[in-house]
């Protein structure tokens, strides 16, 4: 028996017209025999598949007759609708309004992230230069953004293909700039000549090509100069930097904009950050890599092939120790906002993955909020049956009927896309803090942006409303009244898979969610080896505190209130800077380690409480201590495995320096990456940054006091502080944000997953109240009906969670990999899941099936 | 007044050479056999209808045949109107094209 291909057959199926009236199926199978015997199965099927597909082209043709006059009239109705069914349309519209606002509002975010430095000029010629060192691995990764000083200029000059090429630093400089007693910090960056040819800003006033040749002089942006020349042009005028030098204005630009790579209110020439003397040497030198270095191609270029020319350059310029399998790499502009894992780099990394979860989840809540539309729709029909049954008699054609259910989702659209449009309007300002980005609604700039959404959310909608409008255009009248459309309504396959999708979706974020709570929480608690709470601290740049700092911490350790002080290059939450440790071992050889390093005086342990596990303290009373001695910590100890260490020397950056004692180990980084080797020295004058233990109570006195003594030493710089448990959250900001994420998305995925069950529920109560009347009648008790009506759904909630538990298990396994310190994903949390989704079903079908129950069987069998 | 578009035509032209046995798959064949190209089932059926609802052709269910398991084919006839459609039709064909050559669109060729 030749079949042909079943899935076209039953996509045939649905277009009744062509079924009932013509027969189509019997038509099709005889012709698909002839040419199956003719030509064989292949030719057959493709034979078939394309009938089919002209099919649907055809039907839709048929169903939508061409006029455009009834519109008014579909239009009076859908509004009647909606009067009448309050509640399905106000589910209906809460639903899709809920997806639009989603969608609109990711999408904006998307659209941001991806348009990072899209205004430079010739975006697509730009790259910046960086090196993969295999093997050379700082801080997990082996590529560094940063490069040396000479590689632009030689790359200009020796290369026909480079167009430009410029240097930057690799850090701003947070300065303080003060003209005529204004004051206030701005970041800033060294850079060339060429950093204004090879990347655009747009220049106000001054000469560009000039501006920056000159030392001291300084090139600000808009808002600078408005502060501090208001509406004059600010070119020739001078301005101080910390205190120190002046330096003439030579160039304006208009602000840095909000998506760019590179964020700075001002920039000086690149060789001014070298004092005079080691200018030449440092500028020349190939053994300091500090750089970025940004190049423009010719037009015409290609950059695979000339990354290749280049990377001659390391053999014949770096000396043999640097050079060791060094790769040179041309990275596209467009691309530094998304590459993460680039060690030094710039801190506001999007990984490409990120965005596309983003994007994939508003798609997603836009379809369940359409999905949740067909199955009400349909859940509903039954409602409708009698409306669609009197019309049809009236002489509505089935196009008709078609156009009038169309139009009803078309005006829920509508209605939607107000809604949600003004929810993102309300929403944006909060959300834009929220992912701490400047995203704009301006309609003028971006209307074809609008455009574009506003359409595609219409038409996919049209697309899906179609379905439930087909379907009910096609209710036949004498089925209608004879009652026995019911069991099309039965149809529970399609829907269940529906609720199951929503339903899983919901899970696996409340998974999630509550994963990413606990890893934070366990964060938060864990004990890091040290004591972040009530230490205030501030960055010390003034000369006036520096020169006066014995006098200084004594008046602030005077203060009752003021526990304890410590003067350090770092705040225990990160250590960075490092280097390699030559260390003598038992035996007398030379053992080379690589270890953290950071600097501080001796009531840096006490301060933090961090505990000393053998040896001693930094003692001041000795006298000796300082430059001398160092502590490590236990993970050094373990990687050296010395028998005593105590008393050993320890070699870094060409001095000596005799350990004496070993710390318990802290946290000193993220706790993405394990303890490391670390080496505290000491050097109680090198003052950058003050740490003050205070007591709990009456902080802002404490505070006020601090600052009081600190205004009288200071000469320039205001006060700045902070608490070092921000700095430490600050570390998990990412963390927290998604946690916040999972959260809003979950409530929202349950809003709507909801609403799916809800509809449902009703549909499947309504088609059964006679059954239940019948029951009622026969003595069953409130109790059994709950439960049978209640065991469909049961099913779907456990086949949900059946799917859902590994997905979430393997995702969340693979972010939590990337914490050095994790929590177990034990069962407590996917019985949690399974317990909330399990309570919302409850809720939602409950409703229905209570009142279901509830129901006086007279009324239901009262027309049998 | 009885104008029919060029589907409409081929298909009631059909219908009339296939007498007494004009259903769906046969219609098509016939059609294709002069067009030489592919006239799709969704296509026929929309043009059935409008003849049907210009009342040109009628449908009618035939005797349950042997290999279309029990269910009825399908026949379409020609009506009265429809009949005087085809003829109108016939008409305007012989007298819009009467003055016009058989050479007429063929290429020229130069001596």
């Amino acid at each position: 028996m030749k079949k042909p291909p079943i899935i076209a057959g039953w996509l045939i199926n649905r277009l009744s017209v062509y079924r009932n009236k013509y027969l189509m199926s019997d038509d099709l199978d005889e012709e698909y025999r002839d040419t199956y015997s003719r030509e064989g199965k292949l030719k057959a099927d493709l034979w078939y598949w394309r009938q089919c597909l002209h099919a649907l082209k055809f039907y839709i043709d048929l169903i939508i007759p061409r006029s455009t006059m009834m519109f008014k009239n579909y239009l009076k109705i859908a509004l009647r609708i909606i009067k009448r069914k309050k509640g399905y349309s106000f589910i209906n519209i809460a639903g899709l309004s809920v997806g639009m606002a989603c969608f609109i509002l990711i999408m904006l975010y998307v659209r941001y992230e991806l348009s990072y430095d899209d205004f430079h000029e010739n975006k697509d010629r730009i790259f910046r230069v960086i090196t993969h060192q295999p093997g050379n691995f700082y801080l997990d990764s082996d590529y560094f953004c940063v490069t040396w000083a000479p590689l632009a200029d030689v790359l200009m000059n020796e290369y026909p293909e480079v167009d430009y090429a410029a240097k930057t630093t690799f850090w701003t400089s947070y300065s303080l700039l003060i003209k005529d007693g204004k004051k206030s910090y701005k970041n800033g960056l060294y850079a060339d000549e060429n950093f204004i040819n090879v990347l655009s800003f747009n220049w106000l006033y001054g000469l560009r090509e000039t501006a920056l040749a000159e030392p001291n002089s300084i090139v600000i942006d808009r808002e600078t100069a408005e502060y501090y020349f208001g509406e004059n042009n600010p070119i020739g005028e001078s301005i101080n930097i910390d205190g120190g030098s002046e330096y003439e204005v030579t160039g304006v630009f208009d602000n840095v904009p909000e998506n760019s790579h590179l964020k700075f209110n001002f920039l000086l020439p690149f060789f001014t950050q070298f004092s005079e003397s080691d200018r030449e040497e440092k500028m020349a030198s190939w053994g300091n890599n500090s750089y970025w270095t940004y190049i423009l191609l010719k037009e015409g270029t290609i950059p695979e092939e000339f990354e290749k020319k280049i990377q001659s350059i390391p053999d014949r310029y770096l000396n043999q120790q640097a050079n060791q399998n060094l790769i040179l790499i041309l990275q596209p502009l467009r691309d530094i906002h998304f590459q993460s894992g680039y060690n030094f780099d710039t801190t506001e990394i999007v990984d490409k993955k990120f965005i596309y979860l983003f994007s994939s989840i508003a798609i997603l809540v836009l379809m369940i909020a359409y999905i949740n539309y067909i199955n009400l729709s349909i859940a509903g029909a039954s409602g409708r049956a009698k409306e669609i049954g009197i019309r049809k008699v009236a002489g509505a054609r089935q196009g008709q009927l078609f156009r009038q259910f169309n139009s009803e989702f078309i005006l829920f659209s509508m209605i939607s896309v107000v809604i949600g449009m003004t929810a993102v309007y309300i929403a944006l300002p909060y959300f834009s803090s929220f992912v701490e980005k400047e995203i704009g609604f301006d309609f003028i700039d971006r209307w074809k942006f609008f455009l574009g959404i506003c359409g595609f959310s219409l038409l996919s909608g049209i697309l899906c409303g179609s379905y439930p409008a087909l379907f009910l255009a096609a209710f036949k009248p004498v089925n209608i009244i004879k009652g026995a459309f019911t069991h099309q309504l039965k149809r529970k396959k399609l829907r269940g898979i529906f609720v199951v999708t929503q339903f899983c979706i919901s899970i696996i974020l409340i998974v999630c969610g509550i994963t990413v709570y606990k890893q934070l929480d366990f964060i938060k608690n864990r004990d890091i080896g040290y004591n972040r709470e009530q230490v205030m601290t501030f960055r010390v740049r003034d000369d006036g505190i520096t020169k006066n700092i014995k006098v200084f911490k004594e008046e602030l350790l005077q203060y009752p209130k003021i526990i304890d002080l410590t003067v350090s290059q770092n705040l225990p939450t990160s250590i960075i800077n490092g280097g390699i440790a030559r260390f003598k071992d038992d035996n007398g050889e030379d053992r080379f380690i690589y270890a953290h390093e950071g600097v501080v005086d001796y009531n840096f342990l006490d301060v933090y409480e961090i505990e000393l596990i053998e040896g001693r303290n930094f003692n001041e009373k000795s006298g000796t201590d300082a430059n001398r001695t160092i502590l490590v910590n236990e993970a050094f100890v373990k990687e050296v495995k010395p028998d005593n260490i105590i008393g050993k020397i320890v070699t870094s950056y060409r001095r000596d320096e005799e350990v004496i004692g070993i710390i318990k180990d802290f946290n000193y980084q993220s706790m993405h990456l394990g303890i490391r080797p670390l080496i505290l020295k000491l050097q109680p004058y090198s003052v950058f940054r003050v740490s003050i233990r205070i007591g709990s109570d009456n902080i802002p006195e404490t505070i006020n006091y601090i600052k009081r003594t600190y205004d009288k030493y200071s000469t320039n710089h205001p006060f700045d502080y902070s608490f070092v448990d921000d700095s430490f959250n600050r570390l998990y900001k990412f963390e927290q944000k998604l946690g916040a994420i999972f959260a809003c998305f979950s409530f929202l995925a349950i809003f709507i997953a909801g609403l799916g069950l809800f509809g449902l529920s009703k549909s499947v109560t309504e088609t059964r109240i006679k059954e239940i009347g019948i029951r009622k009648t026969l003595g069953a008790t409130m109790r059994s009906i709950i439960q049978l009506l209640s065991k469909e759904f049961t099913g779907f909630l456990l086949i949900s969670n059946i799917i859902a538990f590994p997905a979430a298990y393997l995702g969340m396994n693979r972010w939590l990999d990337n914490f050095a310190y994790r929590i177990d994903l034990g069962v407590w949390i996917f019985i949690a899941s399974a317990a909330i989704s399990l309570m919302i079903a409850l809720i939602t079908v409950s409703y229905q099936v209570i009142k279901t129950a509830l129901a006086n069987p007279v009324e239901s069998l009262r027309y049998e | 007044m009885y104008e029919l578009s060029r589907n409409e035509e081929l298909i009631l032209l059909s219908i009339w050479r296939l007498k007494d046995d004009a259903y769906g798959v046969a219609i098509r064949r016939n059609v294709m056999e002069y067009t030489k190209r592919e006239l799709h089932y969704g296509s026929l059926y929309n043009t059935l209808e409008i003849l049907n609802r210009k009342g040109y052709v009628r449908l009618e269910k035939g005797e349950p045949g042997e290999t279309r398991g029990a269910r009825r084919k399908i026949f379409y006839h020609l009506t009265e109107e429809g009949r005087k459609a085809l003829k109108y039709v016939q008409e305007l064909q012989r007298s819009a094209w009467a003055d016009i050559p058989e050479q007429a669109f063929k290429k020229r060729v130069i001596k």
